[in-house]
């Protein structure tokens, strides 16, 4: 028993490695998302914003709260051109290198706290777990 | 979207224990490197319910 | 069997790695004097991750926003609600920001060769990978340059 207690325990690394950089199953709540829900999480090279693409949703760390999880669509990638809407205090914003632009379907998101940084994204919801612009 | 703020509208809510506090960063020049430290101060206030706010206080004589 | 005792041990690292403790290289002028340009290797404790327990003059290492590709090791020089210089180094005592919620304001130390907040404003915390606490160089002799990194807000 013990022997094979211990065989599980060490497989536990395992399974937490995979949980963080290739799959997970997430929670989603709230309201602002065709969500609302239990979603599979891809994980792999989702930082990188050129493994985005326009109308995923993705959830990503809250830039005004590291604790907490934002989940929304994104709308514009690095260099994209955005019409923005109240409250974001210009009309028309450019994205930096390495940051994209997101928004809820339906929501405090870009327009409140700007584009993102694509660091802070942790996955792309593939599927639910019972079963889809001023200038590109 | 932050907003710049000058220094009067910036320090304004100093005028809570309030204590000088600095933090020496450098200037390094390649000439092997030459580092001069530049020092900037800082009240550290600490409001009644622990929160603690840094204003930057260093001025034209600070270094 | 190999192959399972090597992934198994690989993941455990890599879990180490991720949540305890990291090891890793670092490069560039911007934190001259503290850290040398070439060959150190700093120890990062990664409880700190997501800028938790992180105070006014630590050292960190983060994500550069710009680019999760790279990663860039800074001093924390402005907490959340502080306010502080955008660019006080050698206008310079009159333009302030107020650092926003869940942000770190991160300047090099050596404030003359440093890609910033000055530039890329705030840091959002939850790019914060870990805390610096100690270097090694190893172009020192072997012990191999090791020294502590301190918090440099200090009283006057």
């Amino acid at each position: 028993f013990l022997r094979n207690t211990l065989i599980a325990i060490s497989w536990v690394p395992v399974l937490l490695t995979i949980n963080n950089n290739v799959v997970h199953i997430a929670q989603v709540k709230g309201t602002s998302m065709t969500l609302n829900d239990w979603v599979l999480l891809w994980k792999f090279g989702v930082k990188n914003p050129s493994n985005l693409s326009r109308d995923d949703i993705i959830l990503f760390k809250a830039p005004t709260n590291p604790r907490k999880v934002y989940c929304k669509r994104v709308k514009g990638l690095p260099f994209d051109t955005i019409d923005t809407k109240f409250p974001y205090p210009k009309p028309q914003v450019n994205l930096p290198r390495g940051h994209i632009w997101v928004e809820g379907d339906n929501s405090i998101d870009s327009n409140t706290f700007g584009p993102i940084s694509s660091g802070l994204v942790i996955g792309k919801a593939i599927t639910i777990v019972p079963w889809k612009i001023s200038k590109r | 979207p932050t907003t710049i703020r000058t220094r009067d509208q910036a320090l304004a809510p100093l005028a809570t224990n309030c204590r000088l506090k600095e933090l020496v960063q450098w200037e390094c020049q390649f000439k092997e490197y030459v580092c001069s430290p530049f020092k900037r101060l800082f009240e550290h206030c600490i409001a009644p319910d622990k929160s603690a706010t840094n204003y930057e206080v260093t001025d034209t004589y600070t270094n | 069997k190999t192959f399972s005792y090597a992934i198994r041990s690989l993941c455990f690292l890599h879990i180490i790695h991720m949540y305890a403790y990291e090891f890793t290289e670092t490069r560039g002028e911007s934190m001259l004097p503290t850290l040398s340009a070439t060959n150190d290797y700093v120890h990062v404790l990664k409880n700190f991750q997501n800028g938790r327990g992180i105070k006014m003059g630590d050292c960190i290492v983060a994500l550069k926003p710009t680019d999760p590709n790279h990663r860039i090791c800074k001093r924390v020089t402005g907490m959340p609600g502080d306010l502080v210089l955008v660019d006080p180094s050698t206008e310079r005592f009159g333009t302030y920001i107020k650092v926003p919620e869940g942000h770190v304001w991160v300047t090099g130390d050596n404030l003359s060769h440093s890609l910033d907040s000055r530039t890329y404003n705030a840091l959002p915390m939850g790019l914060i990978m870990g805390k610096i606490v100690a270097a090694n160089n190893f172009d020192k002799p072997f012990i191999w340059g090791f020294k502590w990194i301190n918090n440099t807000f200090l009283d006057v």
